[in-house]
């Protein structure tokens, strides 16, 4: 009973590890629970799943793969110096940048983001005559990120607390000093959770650039599939391909979190 | 150095905090803001620091003759101590003490060489030499307090500004503190300003009280001073003894030291 035990609860000091096989045995049943569910279901509409033709489109795969890899790299890259910008600018003293800022990310926060994605691709961009999907997407994404960032950031500031900010301008810090070497990294820490949700929804997102037929993983698929007629089998790959990235994703964040937690 | 406090004006909303204060400190001296909550005292010290604005209007304010009123915090050099100590939760408390010198700009920033031995200095002053490398969340309370004051004290502050430095202590730490505070004064001759509730400690530590209530000083003194002669209701009231009972103020901590400097001159 003891030992069974063991398998299903985890120990009752919170700080205790739980044991290494334990968690196997859980995720293991978990992931086979739901496999059971989708087999189930496949059989139910007698549906029978072709890989064979599928996998001939293997290229197809691999370069969405790529593609939606790098179209989150260089959000991801854009897009947190572009929140933190905002977070700061919407507490400045500077009653214009301040607006700009809390302007921004009402727009972006309010509107769908397929809407931004076909607004700014086809009236803002060729206006100034980009025409690189690629380029286009990281830019669409890290705007409407950027916005969603600044808030988390925001928030993560204002939980840091005035008086860290006033010991640093009491002993001779500079507004922006004050910001680099006092708030902002403590923000960031309290920030890291809800930013690693908010880098896995940007993965996601990505998808929605399939509408301006951008090559990452989704408009892949959707050409497979009607390249094969194997909708199913398709999908399943673009499920696993992104659970490709956000899995690690959400593994680097726990890490994260981890590793910054305040000694004490 | 001096500081020369003019017709101070704060209001917060409706609320008037500070109806025109005025208040000379001169250089050297130890003064205790004293009041009850509301008071405006912390208030009037935050307004010293830089760290809130008066009101537009007459006020000014002087650091040894220069006008200070426009400057902010950071151009101050104030040594601020805060009541809830706001330590640097992410850096040692080495890098807290060290950090006001590290980020200045190249021309007035002290050498590697002469930070380490500034703060190493300022860490054997405040008894806490061995905790040089630990994070501010594994200190007790009187511990934070001494980083604190280490941390205003690395700037060479012009002013020291302290807001209820022992509020949060418990009594034994508090007197303990309480004497250090007026020894390491005594070292120094730093210009000092406190702010506290009380009564007890102002008494005890400073050379001169300034007793404040509803926005405005109602007395000025020196210890002996005030508890001699009371100026009005109000501080007496404050100081309990409208009842005419025995007062239990404890004579100052410095009683002899300022005899043997008024032996010396």
């Amino acid at each position: 009973m003891e030992s069974l035990s063991r398998w299903i609860f985890a120990p009752r000091d919170p700080a205790e590890p739980i044991p290494f096989s334990a968690k196997v045995f859980n995720v293991v049943i978990v992931v086979a629970a739901v496999a059971a569910v989708f087999v189930l279901a496949f059989r139910a509409q007698s549906a029978t799943l072709n890989w064979g033709t599928v996998l001939e489109y293997h290229l197809l795969f691999t370069t969405g793969l790529l593609n939606t890899l790098i179209l989150s790299l260089g959000t991801l890259v854009l897009a947190l110096p572009l929140g933190i910008a905002g977070a700061v600018a919407q507490r400045s003293r500077v009653l214009p940048m301040r607006y700009a800022a809390k302007t921004y990310v009402e727009l972006i926060r309010g509107t769908p983001l397929l809407a931004q994605i076909l607004l700014i691709y086809y009236v803002l961009f060729p206006a100034i005559r980009l025409d690189d999907k690629l380029v286009a997407g990281i830019l669409i994404l890290a705007l409407f990120n950027g916005a969603y960032i600044s808030e988390i950031i925001r928030g993560g500031i204002e939980s840091v607390g005035q008086t860290q900010m006033e010991s640093a301008r009491a002993i001779g810090l500079t507004t922006f000093q004050s910001y680099r070497y006092v708030l902002l990294p403590q923000a960031l820490r309290y920030s890291v959770p809800s930013l690693a949700g908010q880098f896995v929804s940007m993965v996601k997102d990505s998808s929605l650039l399939s509408a301006i037929s951008v090559a990452e993983l989704t408009f892949q698929a959707k050409q497979a599939s009607t390249y094969t007629y194997s909708t199913f089998e398709c999908y399943l790959i673009l499920t696993a391909g992104y659970l490709i990235i956000t899995l690690p994703l959400s593994a680097l964040a726990r890490w994260l979190e981890r590793s910054l937690a305040y000694e004490s | 150095m001096s500081v020369v406090i003019e017709s101070i004006h704060k209001t917060f909303g409706r609320f008037n905090a500070l109806e025109g204060i005025d208040l000379k400190v001169e250089t050297g001296e130890l003064v205790a803001l004293l009041g009850p909550s509301g008071s405006g005292k912390t208030t009037l010290l935050r307004i010293i620091a830089g760290l809130e604005f008066p009101d537009d209007g007459p006020g000014n304010i002087f650091f040894h003759g220069t006008d200070v009123t426009e400057r902010d915090a950071y151009e101050r050099r104030a040594g601020f101590v805060f009541q809830s100590y706001a330590l640097f939760q992410h850096m040692t408390v080495f890098e807290n003490i060290a950090f006001g010198l590290r980020v200045r700009s190249r021309a007035t920033r002290p050498s590697e060489a002469e930070i380490n031995a500034r703060v190493n200095d300022l860490l054997g002053r405040v008894q806490l030499t061995q905790f040089a490398k630990r994070f501010p969340n594994t200190l007790s309370g009187g511990q934070r307090q001494r980083v604190a004051l280490a941390r205003a004290l690395a700037i060479e502050p012009r002013v020291l500004l302290l807001d209820e430095p022992f509020g949060a202590l418990d009594a034994k730490v508090r007197k303990e503190l309480r004497r250090w505070l007026r020894a390491f004064h005594e070292q120094t001759r730093l210009t000092t300003l406190f702010v506290t509730h009380d009564q007890e400690e102002a008494f005890e530590v400073s050379d001169r009280v300034v007793i404040l209530g509803e926005g405005r000083i109602q007395q000025i003194g020196s210890p002996a001073e005030v508890r001699a002669n009371p100026a009005n209701d109000f501080v007496r009231k404050f100081l309990g003894l409208d009842d005419e009972s025995e007062l239990l103020i404890p004579s100052p901590l410095h009683e002899g030291s300022r005899a043997r400097e008024l032996d010396a001159v």
